[in-house]
């Protein structure tokens, strides 16, 4: 008897350890606020705990994918410069991040996005038949934001058992995850039970190793963003240096593509010829389904969302066959259907040099034009 | 639960409180290591960051 009284005595002195050390590393990611919110690693965007830790009145959460990655010095290569005293942001999302990632972590983080406002930067990449695929899903998704997303109690049931349904079915390779989100989806349609148990301490135990995770980075965290004044910026300005940015980086194409891009994936495609038979891409896809629920749960939950659609680099698409108008129109409707969505429509801009980097990625003036358009959004009444 | 401390003799005081302290140090090794360990188990073929 006397064992099993210490035994319970040294476990409630574990709970308190436990207690003590969440809150330094709480303390650790505030003392860090900008260095982490800046720091683009999965391990930060699967912590919705984190998210929460360093945004503030002035944060704008942007959700995206492998755009979202470069962040560059800006004097040679413009992307995101968003960070003066009146907005900042926080990215979330690299490659194969797609609707349905980024709803569970809009529902994990939303209550805590004091602005009210998230941007959205939709990829015709995203918009394959199948959406995003069953190989990449399991890597990047993140327990503790399904396990927040489900506990928030602002979001419908119906939208909540489509992440769950949409989940299994993409974690069907990967049986361990899928094991445990199984558990989650019993204990989600009822809480009172052995499942009920595990969920809970599974949620804090994603949250705990969320922070951790971040924590044990915080060393290497050595990107910044320049702070810039938004507000007395000159836009055209930065557009003539993006024009020069660009024509120093592009030199051996008329695409607007970066040369060592160029040398590795396209030279070889480009010699092949033109495609003459043209087609359209990214009409029917499941992606629209993720996306039509990120945009509902964004309402339930009082979010408006600021939902930039970013062209493909179109001389090369066309010269590949490869058409996206109708994609883009379907972008325009979706968008319509939705009182708490503004369309920043950059499709545009599709075949202006320099706009994209890549085949695909946001470039130069790209990003310029991105960032005027998000700052005047966010901070529109 | 005073009293009951109280009258324990002090060996069993020591033993109280090192088995406390041993399950304490149990529990904190095993969420250290389960804080570290790759739990998530997702095939890694597009795994790598970015």
């Amino acid at each position: 008897m006397k064992k099993l009284y210490a035994m319970i005595a040294g476990f409630l002195l574990f709970v308190i350890v436990v207690f003590g050390f969440d809150q330094h590393l709480d303390k650790q990611i505030m003392n860090n606020k900008e260095a982490v919110r800046n720091h683009r690693t999965y391990e930060r965007f699967w912590s919705s705990e984190t998210q929460k830790l360093v945004m503030d009145e002035n944060t704008l959460p942007i959700f995206g994918s492998s755009e979202l990655v470069s962040l560059e010095d800006y004097e040679e290569n413009i992307s995101s410069f968003l960070n003066s005293p009146d907005m900042n942001i926080v990215t979330i999302g690299g490659g194969y991040f797609q609707s349905l990632s980024h709803t569970m972590e809009l529902g994990a983080i939303a209550e805590n996005v004091e602005s009210k406002k998230v941007a959205l930067f939709l990829s015709p990449q995203w918009f394959e038949e199948m959406g995003v695929s069953k190989e990449a899903f399991p890597g990047r998704f993140g327990e503790e934001n399904l396990l927040e997303f489900l506990a928030n109690d602002r979001i419908s049931d119906t939208n909540k058992t489509y992440v769950l349904d949409r989940v299994l079915t993409l974690l069907e390779d990967s049986s361990i995850q899928r094991r445990r989100v199984e558990r989650y989806k019993k204990a989600y349609e009822n809480k009172i039970s052995v499942d009920g148990i595990y969920m809970e301490v599974m949620h804090n135990y994603w949250k705990l190793r969320g922070k951790y995770s971040v924590c044990r980075q915080i060393d290497e965290m050595s990107q910044n963003v320049p702070e810039v004044d938004l507000k007395h910026m000159d836009f055209k300005e930065m557009l003539l240096v993006a024009e020069k940015q660009g024509k120093n980086n592009c030199t051996n194409n008329d695409f607007g593509i970066y040369d060592e891009y160029w040398d590795t994936y396209v030279e070889e495609r480009y010699k092949a010829g033109e495609v003459k038979e043209k087609a359209e891409f990214y009409t029917d896809s499941i992606e629209y389904e993720d996306l039509r629920c990120f945009l509902q749960v964004a309402k339930e939950l009082g979010i408006d969302v600021i939902l930039v659609s970013i062209p493909v680099n179109e001389a090369w698409y066309i010269f590949q066959g490869m058409l996206c108008d109708k994609y883009y129109e379907n972008i325009k409707m979706i968008s319509k259907e939705y009182d708490n969505v503004v369309l920043v429509d950059m499709t545009k801009y599709a075949d202006e040099k320099y706009f994209h980097k890549d085949v695909m990625h946001l470039g130069w003036k790209g990003w310029v034009r991105v960032n005027e358009a998000l700052y005047k959004e966010f901070k529109k009444e | 639960m005073k009293h009951y401390i109280k009258n324990l003799r002090k060996n069993e005081k020591v033993q109280i409180i090192v088995y406390a302290l041993g399950t304490c140090i149990i529990c904190i090794f095993i969420l250290l290591y389960l804080l570290g360990a790759d739990i998530s188990q997702a095939p890694t073929y597009i795994y790598s960051q970015f």
